[in-house]
């Protein structure tokens, strides 16, 4: 099952860009940008840092889908 | 049934391989005592060949791959400079860019040892005061591409300040692959999983060019022995550290 995310609604609804994301969390910008592609799916520990950044529960970062859907 | 289908696929195919090294042994095995004089003649010119044109091969791949690998590095520097913190996809595609350009530089610097070792092979007898000019074409760019190196990680390190490491410190690669975060090790770990499978591939292919060649006489014994070596050094290293890290789990 493919894992989507909604990294980059968060950052916008925070102002800030992956760099600084990407420092808060301990993650480089590449990495950042290669989760919100879908490219990379992130650790345990590292999907938690995000959500506790912003302030939300994991699945509200990220979330499993269903092929196709 | 489909696993069954699958194994029995994968057991004619692999007749069909063994089949086919079969008859180019079996060629080659007859070629090398119908015509043993000219194969032998053939591998020798072509090796004297290399020997005589090393310095010029050596000459013209640096001026590619070296120039290359500066243009990369100006055009990565050109976007690097234009970067806001909006442009996320410039970022890649300057992080693109300065990659093809360290992987150009790489290129260079192995046909650069490669080709000054070969023109040695075939000049270490006669050398005079030439050789020094010979050995500055050797040399001199090699220093230019720790100069460029060195730049590419300045400007990787701009673009990823959390990057450590500089290319004239020994544990430089060690200190940069501890900068790197989880995504970044596991691309690393796959890119060398990758590695690994080539190179084991391109060794046994060049063993078994040595044994043909060998069977010529035209393989001085440090080739095998250094491929024997460079062999046992990758799949003991390999399992050296499977087993540490299985250890650690």
């Amino acid at each position: 099952m493919p894992l989507v995310n909604h990294l980059k609604e968060l950052r916008a609804r925070t102002g800030i860009n992956q760099q600084e994301l990407g420092t808060a969390v301990g993650a480089s910008r590449q990495t950042i940008s290669l989760i919100e592609r879908g490219d990379y799916n992130p650790s345990v520990s590292l999907a938690l840092k995000i959500a506790e950044y912003f302030n939300v529960s994991v699945e509200e970062a990220f979330a499993l889908t269903e092929e196709g859907e | 049934m489909e696993t069954q289908k699958s194994e029995r696929r994968t057991f004619w195919k692999f007749v069909v391989i063994v089949i086919c090294c079969t008859l180019v042994g079996g060629v080659f095995g007859y070629s090398s005592v119908k015509f043993e004089g000219s194969i032998a003649d053939g591998f020798s010119a072509f090796f004297v060949f290399l020997q005589n044109w090393a310095l010029y091969i050596l000459s013209a791949e640096t001026v590619i791959f070296l120039g290359l690998s500066l243009v990369f590095y100006m055009l990565s520097r050109k976007k690097a400079s234009s970067l806001t913190d909006e442009d996320e996809e410039l970022y890649d595609e300057a992080d693109h860019l300065l990659n093809t350009s360290v992987n150009l530089g790489s290129i260079y610097q192995i046909l650069a040892f490669t080709f000054f070792a070969i023109y040695l092979s075939g000049s270490a007898q006669s050398l005079g005061r030439d050789s020094l000019w010979h050995i500055g074409i050797f040399v001199v760019p090699l220093f230019a591409n720790i100069a460029l190196q060195s730049a590419c990680v300045k400007l990787a390190k701009s673009m990823s300040p959390e990057k450590r490491g500089s290319v004239y410190d020994m544990k430089f690669q060690k200190e940069w692959f501890e900068s790197c975060d989880e995504a970044e090790r596991q691309m690393i770990g796959q890119a060398a999983y990758r590695s690994m499978r080539t190179t084991a591939n391109v060794i046994l292919a060049l063993i078994l060019v040595a044994i043909l060649l060998g069977i010529f006489g035209l393989v001085h014994p440090f080739v095998p022995l250094s491929l024997g070596i460079v062999w046992l050094a990758q799949t003991q290293s390999y399992n050296a550290a499977a087993t540490k890290l299985e250890k650690r789990k």
